[in-house]
């Protein structure tokens, strides 16, 4: 070190100025005065979706890495929600009273009755995705066929993807990709059960002259089918929800059809374009025909959860009720539903969730607990945002 | 003829708006010289009321406080300090909204390292506090002295010379910005900066190399440094 920049000899340099209260020590001693208190431990459940109750709200529950590395192997979850994982070094979920309410429908519903439609709203950042994703979670364990949409508008938010027109449906058009894709996805989520179940194709398929799929086989196959053909993708979806809903009703297995962003299917236009370059319209594409008809009440042994989103219109003021946001086509599809509300935290909650974030660290300085509370008007994301700098 | 007397008129403003810049000149302070600095967060005038210095300022009037000054959970001096050195062109949302989640990038990068890491001797040292990272990162990149072209017997020379703490603080911070700026187009300023700030604070990365070398050239060219004064 040469002697010219030894570090006493800034002292005599440094002037006493109005600068001291930049220097790092002040803010410093600024800052222990906030961090006195201890930091706050979280409130947690060892259990599972299956045995969750009224007790444990407030409480945070994680999910396995098992159930990660395999369920949500392909995605699923929120992208935030999986950055998040690797902050937080565990992937928790909030128990919230609405879950609650809806993990109680789902427990005492009769299912010999056609499937109960439950319609999840609510405010942007409320957490519907994550109700889902706890949702999901449930249904796994539970042991239902899940069939599950991440984001219905991602199927037409991009205008690169060519729609093909149907050879098997007149008038509509396919997205090949998007359904092998989806198909994918759900063979990661599926394959188990529909393994150990041992469920079969009720008839023939006949794709083309060469290619047919035989009556009794087994429903892996007719998936590989898609998978492997992508040019019969859209027709593999339509067929295997139909088979499905077929062995529901024969009691062979129980299916749950879960859709994130249901009224984008009954949007006025999408980004989509056809062979001519005209634009199409969501319910002209055979993927969307597949899942009103999923949706039908004419099976039995299931369940639907959806969500109805303010993102997926172009209103200048929505509202964030389902009545207004399926319009009058969604209602045709979906009527009679329950419509179950995500609300804005609690109190009691968003102590939780503040105390949850101190616990893994997100949150550096404790404190400020009533200007956050002001500020993010205890809406959980806009809460996760401003604790982001913290 | 009124012309050529708009003409005089905008040449007699003219000269006027130079003297300004000059420097020699200031413009008049809006308050007259027994106003005192506001003293905006809550902890510091708790220090003034302790030490009894409030006392004589309670019977004095006071500037008011700047819009960006204030007691909120969130108000750092050093952080404003820095918003305004990467403000461009007034807009201090955009400034504020980049610190923020270069913020949030160096939070998460430091907890990965923290929670990867088995020993806890280490896992002490790690730190987590974006806020002390930035601290320890303006205060690290700080030069002691600089150069500053001086005219002697014709020639122009390099000549080092000490800074005061402001000076030193200017060139800190705006370093950083600058190594933060200086990127692949692909990637995002914040990304750039939460890396060169974690560098800095544990007194390795561009910035710190950058203050060496001006250090190094003080070093060489101390042979000038009587130039200072006469």
């Amino acid at each position: 070190m040469p002697t010219l920049i030894l570090r006493p000899l800034k002292k005599i340099w440094a002037l006493p100025t109005q600068m001291r209260l930049f220097s790092s020590e002040a803010t410093a001693a600024a800052v222990a005065n906030n961090v006195q208190r201890k930091r706050a431990v979280a409130l947690r459940t060892p259990a599972d979706p299956l045995s969750h109750t009224e007790k444990d709200i407030g409480h945070s529950y994680t999910i396995p890495e098992s159930i990660l590395s395999s369920f949500f192997s392909l995605g699923g979850i929120p992208k935030t929600y999986a950055e998040n994982i690797k902050t937080f070094n565990e992937a928790a979920i909030m128990i919230r009273p609405h879950t609650i309410e809806l993990l109680n429908y789902l427990r005492k519903a009769n299912y010999a009755h056609p499937p109960i439609r439950y319609v999840l709203y609510g405010k942007p950042g409320c957490g519907k995705t994550m109700t889902i994703t706890h949702v999901l979670h449930f249904a796994h364990l539970s042991g239902f066929i899940v069939a599950h949409i991440p984001w219905v508008w991602n199927w037409y938010r991009r205008s690169r993807i060519q729609a093909v027109s149907s050879e098997s449906k007149p008038g509509l058009v396919n997205l090949p990709i998007e359904a092998m894709t989806w198909l994918k996805y759900f063979l990661s989520q599926n394959e188990e059960i529909i393994i150990k179940s041992n469920l079969r194709t009720s008839k023939e398929y006949v794709w083309s002259p060469r290619e047919t799929t035989p009556a009794d086989s087994p429903l892996i196959e007719l998936i590989q089918h898609g998978i492997g053909r992508v040019k019969y993708a859209c027709d593999v979806v339509d067929v295997l929800i139909d088979e499905l809903k077929l062995n529901s009703t024969n009691n062979r297995c129980k299916m749950m059809i879960v859709i994130d962003g249901f009224n984008a299917f009954f949007l006025p236009f999408s980004n989509l374009k056809k062979e001519d370059k005209s634009r199409v319209i969501p319910d002209q594409v055979t993927l969307a025909q597949t899942f009103f008809k999923a949706v039908q009440p004419d099976w039995c042994n299931g369940a639907v959860v959806v969500t109805v989103d303010q993102f997926n219109t172009r209103d200048e003021q929505p509202q964030e009720t389902p009545l207004y946001l399926l319009k009058k086509r969604g209602l045709e599809v979906i009527d009679p539903f329950i419509p179950i509300e995500v609300p804005y935290l609690s109190t009691y909650e968003f102590h939780c969730l503040l105390d949850y974030y101190e616990d893994r660290l997100w949150i550096q300085r404790p404190g400020a607990r009533e200007e956050l509370e002001f500020l993010s008007v205890k809406n959980p994301y806009e809460l996760f945002k401003l604790c982001a700098p913290l | 003829m009124s012309s050529l007397i708009l003409k005089l008129q905008f040449q007699l403003l003219k000269s006027c708006n130079n003297l300004w810049t000059i420097g020699q000149i200031s413009k008049y302070s809006q308050y007259s010289k027994q106003y005192v600095n506001p003293v905006p967060t809550k902890q510091d005038q708790q220090l003034l009321e302790e030490s009894g210095e409030i006392k004589p300022l309670k019977f004095l009037p006071i500037k008011a406080a700047c819009n960006n000054e204030n007691s909120l959970y969130n108000y750092d001096p050093v952080v404003r300090k820095f918003h305004n050195f990467l403000m461009r062109g007034g807009n201090k949302d955009l400034a504020r909204s980049l610190l923020d989640k270069a913020f949030e990038n160096v939070k998460r990068m430091q907890l990965a390292r923290y929670h990867k890491e088995t020993d806890p001797e280490e896992k002490a040292k790690i730190i987590t506090d974006p806020l002390k990272i930035l601290h320890k990162a303006v205060e690290n990149c700080k030069p002691l002295l600089v150069l500053i072209s001086v005219k002697r017997g014709g020639a122009y020379y390099q000549v080092p010379m000490p800074i005061r703490e402001t000076t030193a603080t200017f060139y800190s911070m705006n370093w950083l910005i600058e190594a933060g700026s200086d990127k692949a187009r692909t990637s995002r300023w914040h990304d750039r900066m939460a890396i060169e700030l974690i560098d800095a604070s544990e007194n390795k990365g561009r910035v710190i190399k950058r203050k060496q070398d001006l250090h190094k050239q003080c070093e060489a060219n101390r042979a000038y440094a009587h130039y200072r004064w006469g």
